[in-house]
């Protein structure tokens, strides 16, 4: 499954994406995207072993931001390879969905504030 | 605009979703067979998956998948991608782009496709014929 989810400190989710995020791939981690995105509120999605990613993993990236969003959470990319993140930034979900190179960075990012 | 010529490879597929899974392996197979370079590959693989995936979600109702015909040819300096669909006419490159959503809750997904399409393709070209939409993805060879 090219997918993996990881519990972190500070109720911090990351999500490990690999390989190709294609049709058929988005079709594979569809349920446990979505499951992930309606339980978390502090959500990493790391893609850093991703090699392709189109409109349907795109696809995926809004309507998962968007359940988080929706419960008030906070939710950020890491790492995307260069092809990848050429197609985030041409589409502009960079502007909805924050990149990150810095892993630290990124759950900062997302951490609800202590106390 | 006349078509690209005859096509290397041709695949015929529904909108149906696990139908359409089979578009990469295709592509990866027909793009080897006609030698394209590898620094093609990605840019022309995300237009062929966005062309595709809007009419699966535009041009067929979701409970009523039709065809979708899909063919490279390869051309002196490029490549091109045609894709034909049996929908309402509908011609994409006259499309108005969906301005930029200022949140997520206010993004829609998908939507940002023809941005994709044009960002990758050298040149993109609609016609009608008969009942069926036509967009040829003309690509460049780099270097």
């Amino acid at each position: 499954m090219p997918i993996a989810i990881e519990d972190l400190p500070r109720d911090v989710t990351k999500l490990v994406l690999s390989g190709r995020i294609d049709i058929a791939g988005a079709q594979e981690i569809d349920m446990p995207i979505n499951v992930v995105a309606g339980s978390r509120r502090a959500v990493v999605i790391d893609l850093s072993g991703v090699d392709f990613m189109a409109s349907m993993g795109l696809r995926l990236l809004v309507v998962c931001a968007k359940s988080i969003f929706s419960k008030r959470g906070k939710v950020v990319l890491l790492s995307p390879q260069p092809p990848v993140e050429e197609v985030i930034r041409v589409s502009g979900i960079d502007t909805l969905i924050p990149i990150h190179s810095d892993e630290a960075a990124a759950i900062a990012a997302v951490a609800p504030a202590p106390g | 605009m006349p078509g690209p010529g005859r096509p290397d490879a041709e695949l015929r597929v529904t909108s149906a979703m696990s139908d359409l899974a089979r578009l990469h392996p295709w592509f990866d197979r027909a793009a080897a067979a006609a030698a394209l370079p590898a620094a093609m590959l990605n840019g022309m693989q995300v237009a062929l998956e966005e062309a595709v995936a809007n009419i699966a979600m535009h041009a067929y109702p979701a409970d009523a998948p039709g065809p979708i015909a899909v063919r490279l040819t390869r051309l002196a300096g490029g490549a091109a991608l045609t894709v034909e669909d049996e929908g309402p006419p509908f011609d994409p490159t006259g499309a108005v782009p969906r301005p930029r959503a200022a949140s997520i809750l206010d993004a829609e997904p998908g939507g940002h496709g023809l941005a994709l399409i044009r960002h990758y393709c050298r040149e993109v070209t609609y016609e009608r014929d008969g009942r069926r939409n036509r967009l040829t993805m003309r690509f460049a060879q780099p270097g």
